[in-house]
């Protein structure tokens, strides 16, 4: 249809996703600058959820299109989209809670030993995998004891940052993070939009999913408000006050063109 | 003071093999024919069979799963190895392989309606066990096979340490629980076992293929099941129907004893031959002092709760 | 009006001559049963009808209910409530049971409720087809040993030749009690005028006996006694106290004077057969239980790997054993096998008891010395010829009938009597 603008990281449009008679998306469309923290707020039934599992992989929207770097893309499965290089952190962290940090870090994506060792029998190199989760969260400043410790050892702050960890360790374009502040007290969640704040300036942006309006304000470049199974607005952060994103999301404003 | 706390294997692993010294260093004390290597040689000659069923259902245990249908699979395959080799007059390798092929089938029968077909496992394995206990009975007519050929009589004969006659059985007991310690701990697909019991969800979310991961778990503790039937083959000098009857509990207390988490994804496989050893040793230490048989399945039982309550307060404390 | 499909009449012939429901051209009543599948409505509702509308059918849940109509000929019909004495209207074929199934909606034909209809239909009516034979029931322990599958087989051929059904259940396990409690019921409302058991549990199955004995059903115990032995109607069994005794008194005979060290492998905590045959063993051998002799005791579940185990251990403790007494030919199978790994199976005299016939060739070959053989074929025989005389003319067996123990050697010793191996291999039972 209508060409993509190269300049996106990513973008979509007209997505369209029907459950039954219930429409959650009803043409929306997305779009994200390279290097920016970007939040989509949205009262709940807005398609807020069912938007977030399109661009992620974890669902296939009935119409429209999305673009990663100005191609076209299709994901059928969160694998597909996090081997085009976008990385989800869920709401539940996805952490194996009786395996190491470095354990978790790798989960799935383990490095093997050289040569035949590695792709005959799977060995794997846990001295590598040590080092470099020390590496990660050194990059990100979490402080963490060591790399070897249990994840249910540590605080929730402390597991969401190794979550963070992973996301910015394997992401490749674009980190998506779903709600990450929503069961944490005021210092943890500080120091998790510390965490965003670094990822970001790493060179990921960020699409960042939160019910929490001071979190959102404190931390998002830019903030995409859905209603309604569309956009209904895309504003800087800083060109629009708390309450009027909050009456927009409600739809007691309506957005400026 | 805490990073060495921290690296130390955790009191589910250590408890167990405490408890194992602390019960050999009381059977010593009680009568001086326990600590003789003839003895011990006896104890793992004893837990031969089940020790190695509990590899592959610590395998299953790890993936929060559960294998009820073991001793009967292993039942099963000893017959169809002795029969044949006896009754089809087949090769003796030849018929090692048709028994192991036949304990592989039910482990792929329990992969396949676990994982495709989503069952429970206990219910599953339920079924199959009664389904290879009867095709069991019916195969053999409930009667013993004997006058084995010596291939598969070899794993029971010895050789000497010193003065202590050891079975090769032994070596390959120790063998398979060396091969098993390192998959789980230095390969992937181990980690991915693990992943599997702890988080599924995770494991399933970070790409792990788990179907075809769950549906192997199932198929390989099967093929050890084969082997744990060769093994009593060559220790009893019979194809022997009734077998294995109580071996699933058996294997399962043995890995609940190691420290194996029922709900999955922590514990470890030495534990489980600690496990193992630990009933085999009480079995024995009891007999020694002329104690009657019904305490021994007295201690087991109180043992297996202790050894429960222990893995649990020392998750809780943390 | 009422469209019938016959195919579905037809399908249920079929199905019925393979589940024995097929009217018998023999005989004068017609025993089949025939269901037949009306797919739609007639729309008229009868007096006092509800529910029906007109014109068209309703969208209900499906109702089955089974109406009695008044006349005098038993015709049963299964219809939707409102269709009230359409008799006049269904077939009347052959048959004296007819039902009538009809679904809501038309022209819809739900295959799979019409053949659960028909599957709990012929499942409830199969016992009116086997009218007249006199029933008798066999209820053993397991049917995995061969001892009860021999047994088994003496009943069915007992049966036969006496020109009666045998109904047979077994329980799951050694001890399962629930398995032969239900089967006890089935086979009483089955029509079993007698009840041959070997019970697994020796108290817990008492109250199901008597119900059965109060529903006039007789009961007979096979090898081991119910306790109280009299809660059945008669005792067809081994004596298994004597055929430890028999033991004894040969393991004594065989030692000649020597001092004994002896090993008893018992079966598992509380069964009767075992504790009968170690107490008659001790007797046979003229010591009491606790005496300094029996240097070792365990259970072995009458399992070949755990009579091995238990016979490792005993020799740990005591290497210097000479005599061993196994409850079962297995267990002996096992502790041979033991002993012979520690170099001393010359040394030690083995018996055992059960006359299986792995257990004579066991005999033949020197691995035991000698064992107590028991006859099940025996057992099973005399319990269905006094089953089939009951009744026949309502003379109930009762007391206790010993079935026979044989000591079986080839190294007889004086003052016991013994028969060798050749007689043992001629009236054992398993494969030969």
């Amino acid at each position: 249809m209508s060409t993509p603008s190269s300049a996106l990281v990513m973008e979509a449009r007209g997505l369209v996703k029907r459950y039954g008679h219930v429409t959650a998306l009803d043409g929306a469309d997305f779009e994200l600058l390279p290097g920016e923290i970007l939040a989509v707020i949205g009262d709940n039934g807005a398609g807020k959820s069912t938007l977030i599992k399109a661009l992620s992989g974890a669902l296939i929207p009935d119409e429209g299109e999305m673009f990663l770097d100005g191609k076209p893309v299709k994901f059928h499965t969160p694998i597909d989209a996090r081997r085009q290089g976008i990385e989800t952190l869920y709401q539940d962290l996805a952490l194996a809670p009786a395996m190491t940090i470095a354990e978790n870090l790798f989960l799935g994506r383990e490095i093997h030993k050289p040569g035949l060792l590695g792709s005959l029998l799977r060995l794997l190199d846990k001295k590598k995998m040590n080092a470099e989760a020390v590496a990660h969260m050194k990059d990100l400043q979490i402080g963490i004891g060591s790399s070897t410790q249990a994840v249910e050892t540590l605080s929730g702050g402390q597991r969401q940052g190794v979550a963070v960890a992973r996301s910015a360790a394997f992401a490749r374009h674009v980190v998506i993070m779903d709600e990450p502040t929503a069961a944490l007290g005021v210092k943890e969640s500080n120091m998790v939009l510390d965490l965003v704040r670094r990822v970001r300036d790493r060179g990921l942006p960020v699409i960042l999913i939160s019910h929490n309006m001071p979190h959102v304000f404190e931390v998002a470049d830019r903030i995409h408000i859905q209603r309604l199974g569309q956009r209904a607005a895309l504003v800087k952060a800083r060109d629009i006050k708390m309450a009027d994103a909050v009456a927009i999301m409600t739809g007691a404003m309506v957005a400026a063109s | 003071m805490r990073h060495l706390l921290e690296r130390m294997p955790p009191v589910a692993t250590f408890g167990p093999l405490l408890a194992l010294l602390a019960a050999c260093a009381f059977f010593a004390s009680q009568t001086d024919r326990f600590l003789t290597g003839q003895n011990f040689s006896l104890i793992l000659q004893q837990v031969m069979v089940v020790s190695v069923m509990a590899i592959g259902q610590t395998l299953i245990i790890l993936t929060a799963g559960i294998d009820l249908s073991c001793g009967m699979v292993m039942a099963l395959g000893s017959i169809v190895m002795t029969k044949f080799a006896v009754d089809l007059g087949m090769n003796p390798y030849l018929a090692i392989a048709g028994g192991l092929l036949a304990c592989i089938a039910f482990g792929l029968l329990n992969g396949a309606l676990i994982t495709y077909v989503r069952l429970p496992p206990f219910i599953v394995t339920l079924g199959t066990l009664n389904i290879a206990f009867a095709i069991t009975q019916i195969y053999s007519q409930s009667q013993t096979v004997s006058g084995l050929p010596d291939a598969l009589l070899f794993f029971g004969t010895t050789f000497r340490i010193g003065q202590t006659a050891v079975t090769y059985g032994t070596l390959l007991m120790l063998g398979m629980y060396l091969a098993a310690w390192f998959l789980l701990r230095e390969t992937s697909p181990g980690r991915h076992i693990y992943a599997l019991g702890n988080n599924p969800e995770a494991a399933r979310l970070m790409g792990i293929p788990a179907q075809c991961l769950l549906v192997s778990v199932y198929t390989i503790a099967a093929l050890i099941y084969g082997i744990a039937a060769l093994l009593a083959v060559a220790r009893t000098g019979v194809g022997d129907p009734q077998a294995g009857q109580t071996d699933n509990l058996d294997s399962i207390t043995a890995v609940v004893l190691g420290g194996t988490s029922l709900f999955g994804g922590r514990g470890t496989i030495l534990g489980t031959l600690i496990g193992a050893l630990i009933v085999g040793v009480f079995r024995n230490g009891l007999t020694l002092m002329g104690v009657p048989s019904v305490y021994q399945i007295l201690i087991t039982g109180i043992l297996v709760i202790l050894a429960v309550t222990t893995d649990q307060l020392s998750r809780r404390r943390m | 009006m009422v469209r019938c499909f016959p195919l579905f009449g037809v399908v249920l012939l079929v199905l019925s001559a393979t589940m024995d429901l097929v009217p018998d051209p023999a005989a004068q009543v017609p025993t089949g049963v025939v269901v037949r599948v009306c797919a739609d409505f007639a729309p008229q509702p009868p007096d006092g009808s509800r529910g029906v509308r007109q014109g068209r059918a309703i969208r209900q849940s499906r109702r089955v209910r089974v109406l009695k109509s008044a006349d005098p000929e038993p015709h049963f019909y299964i219809g939707r409530r409102g269709d009230v004495d359409r008799k006049e209207n269904a077939p009347r074929l052959f048959s004296p049971i007819q039902i009538l199934v009809c679904f809501n909606r038309p022209g819809s034909t739900d295959m799979k409720s019409t053949l659960t209809i028909l599957l709990c239909v012929s499942a409830c009516t199969a016992s009116l087809a086997h009218a007249q034979e006199i029933v008798v029931g066999l209820i053993t322990k397991t049917d995995t040993n061969p001892f009860f599958v021999k047994m088994k087989e003496g009943a069915i051929e007992a049966a036969k030749a006496k020109g009666a059904k045998l109904m047979s259940a077994a329980g799951k396990f050694d001890g399962d009690n629930a398995t032969q409690v239900t089967a006890i019921e089935n086979m009483v409302s089955g029509g079993a005028k007698a009840i041959l058991i070997t019970p697994s549990d020796t108290k817990a199955i008492v109250p199901a006996i008597k119900k059965a004995r109060d529903a006039g059903v007789l009961v007979i115990a096979l090898d081991t006694p119910t306790d109280p032995q009299s809660a059945t109607d008669a005792l067809f069994a081994t004596d298994n106290f004597k055929a430890g005794v028999l033991i004894g008194q040969y393991a004594r005979a065989a030692m000649a004077g020597k001092p004994a060290k002896i090993v008893t492998l018992d079966l598992a905590p509380g069964v009767t057969v075992g504790k009968l045959r170690h107490d008659g063993f001790l007797q046979g051998f003229g010591i009491k239980q606790g005496d300094p002799s029996i240097v070792c005791s365990q259970d072995t579940q009458g399992n070949q790997a755990k009579g091995q185990t238990a016979m490792e251990n005993c020799l740990q403790r005591a290497p210097d054993i000479n005599v061993v007494y196994t409850i079962n030919e297995p267990a002996a199978a096992g502790a041979y096998q033991a002993l012979k790994a520690a170099g001393k199976e010359k040394a030690v005299l083995i018996v055992s008891v059960d006359g299986g016939c792995a257990g004579v060739k066991n005999v033949k070959a020197g691995i035991i010395a000698a064992t107590s053989q028991q006859y099940p074929l025996k057992m099973a025989s005399l319990g269905v010829d006094a089953g089939v005389e009951y009744a026949k003319t309502g003379q109930k067996a009762a007391g206790y009938i010993d079935t026979g123990v044989t000591l079986i050697t080839d190294k007889p010793k004086s003052g016991v009597d013994s028969k060798d191996t050749t007689f043992g291999m001629n009236a054992c039972w398993g494969a030969k």
